[in-house]
């Protein structure tokens, strides 16, 4: 403003109409054409007015009290712990919530299990994916076949028996159980003979156990049942203990203790289910049957409990009294 | 002379955690929040409810202040709205006559507020600037501009006892130092 004609304190003089007139009015024509001048102007009236504001003080204690205000925030925000919200353990959980179903539940990726036959020259295994039978040396696997000359016994992993009767043939199609919890599937396809089951109670809701035979498919709800596969291929099952499920071609029956029912070879609906005559037995102990030992001959069962007729079309038998 | 700070460097540290600079925020808007509800109708204790909620809320709100340079604004709407909802809860609770008459006045204050509110906001900054600037500035653009009705120089020459031609340019030299705190204020020269 050195070399400006009208000095920063002629301006506040002119604004303040402290100038003699014709001096104001000589600023007064400079500073309308004079943008630095105005500016200067334009700051200096807003100063004033802001100068000539009233304003009224708060009582010092309500400004010590309001400044107090951020020390006590700080002091609040210091007991209270930050809360950090971290976002990647979400997919990582989720991740591994679904990795544990997976291989809780699902069979598919559970580990095969095995099982033991009672070793006899009488055993025939024949291992999976061969044609030939061989003595029985091992443990079995899942898809070995199973035939025996005298009755033998075969243990599995879950403490399932499966007391084979002299003839017959299963092959342990499904031998599974889950990696996590204690769910297994079991799967015996039976092709002859007379079995007589011992299912270890279901651990999980998701265990199952079946038995396949060539006209049927047997679910087992309960713990000790047989199935019979007779010349021709008719399926006979005799239920024990708990119930079992039939399935063929078209339908299906619940049988419960003492009940029994026969699915004829060529008869592939239930509803042509055939009344089970005598349906002999083999009796099963609650104690394993020794390594070796043959199994006792066949007795008939001492039953005599009222069938249910639970599904229709379905004839379930009771098993005759002795 | 102390360095002024710009209300956006204060807020700004208060974020950072330094207190002072807290301080020196209610410091500086203490009279603007205050004055409002006065201006407003409110009695002392109302007045002191406005002050204390709006300065908590700035606490709180403090990170979400989109403009920091425009605090007195945001002072100013929020302490209108805190004595807009202190007006409305009296109201419930006074007789009809004396709400009425609140209302009144209330209503004239909303008319003015408009108009006065740059003025408001720049008087914080003027009154902080004037401490700054020395005592002897402080007292001369006082006497010049504090005034509606202003002095004749002789009468501030007597008071100050300062030589009249010296206060053509100490009002100057003051002005210029006035203009350089504002600026570092953050106030915008218009």
């Amino acid at each position: 403003m050195n070399d400006h004609p009208v000095s920063f304190e002629a301006l506040v003089d002119w604004l303040d109409g402290r100038l003699p007139p014709d001096e104001q009015d000589a600023v007064g024509r400079h500073a309308a054409d004079c943008a630095a001048c105005r500016a200067d102007a334009a700051w200096l009236r807003r100063v004033g007015t802001a100068m000539r504001q009233s304003e009224i003080d708060p009582p010092p204690e309500l400004t010590a009290a309001a400044q107090l205000l951020y020390r006590q925030r700080k002091a609040a925000a210091g007991r209270k712990r930050p809360r950090v919200i971290r976002w990647w353990p979400a997919p990582v959980l989720l991740a591994s919530c679904l990795l544990f179903l997976a291989l809780a539940l699902a069979p598919v990726w559970s580990a095969r299990a095995e099982g033991e036959v009672d070793v006899g020259s009488t055993v025939m295994v024949r291992p999976e994916g061969q044609a030939t039978w061989t003595a029985a040396t091992g443990p079995l696997r899942e898809g070995d076949g199973v035939q025996c000359l005298t009755p033998a016994l075969v243990t599995l992993f879950d403490g399932s028996q499966l007391r084979l009767q002299s003839g017959a043939e299963v092959a342990l199609a499904r031998v599974r159980r889950s990696l996590l919890l204690d769910h297994r599937e079991i799967v015996v396809q039976q092709a002859a003979g007379r079995v007589v089951y011992r299912v270890a109670t279901r651990p999980g809701a998701w265990s199952r156990f079946r038995v396949q035979t060539p006209t049927a498919l047997v679910t087992v709800h309960g713990t000790r049942f047989s199935v019979e596969v007779g010349q021709e291929g008719d399926t006979r099952v005799q239920v024990e203990e708990g119930a079992v499920e039939i399935q063929s071609v078209g339908g299906a029956v619940l049988l419960n203790a003492a009940e029994g029912a026969l699915i004829p070879a060529r008869a592939s609906r239930p509803d042509q289910a055939q009344p089970c005559p005598t349906a002999p037995v083999s009796p099963v102990t609650s104690t394993p049957a020794t390594i070796g030992t043959p199994l006792p001959s066949a007795i008939p069962l001492p039953v005599s409990a009222t069938p249910s007729r639970r599904a229709t079309g379905a004839h379930a038998v009771p098993a005759p009294a002795p | 002379m102390a360095t002024p700070k710009s209300d956006s460097a204060l807020i700004a540290e208060c974020l950072q955690g330094q207190e002072s600079a807290w301080v020196a925020l209610v410091e500086r808007y203490r009279g603007l929040v205050y004055s409002i509800p006065l201006r407003a109708g409110l009695d002392a204790d109302d007045a002191a409810e406005v002050f204390q909620a709006v300065f908590t809320l700035l606490l709180e709100h403090m990170a979400s202040i989109r403009a920091p340079k425009a605090l007195a604004a945001w002072l100013i709407t929020t302490t209108r709205r805190e004595v807009w909802r202190l007006l409305r809860a009296r109201a419930r609770e006074r007789s009809s006559e004396e709400a009425a008459a609140q209302r009144a006045v209330a209503e004239q204050w909303r008319a003015r507020v408009s108009f006065e509110e740059e003025a408001w906001a720049d008087r914080a900054l003027v009154r902080e600037a004037l401490q700054l600037i020395g005592e002897r500035c402080r007292q001369l653009l006082t006497l010049l501009y504090g005034d509606a009705d202003a002095l004749s120089y002789e009468e501030i020459a007597a008071r100050l006892r300062m030589p009249l031609g010296s206060i053509g340019p100490t009002r100057a030299r003051c002005l210029e130092k006035m203009r350089m705190t504002l600026h570092s204020m953050g106030m915008g020269e218009a």
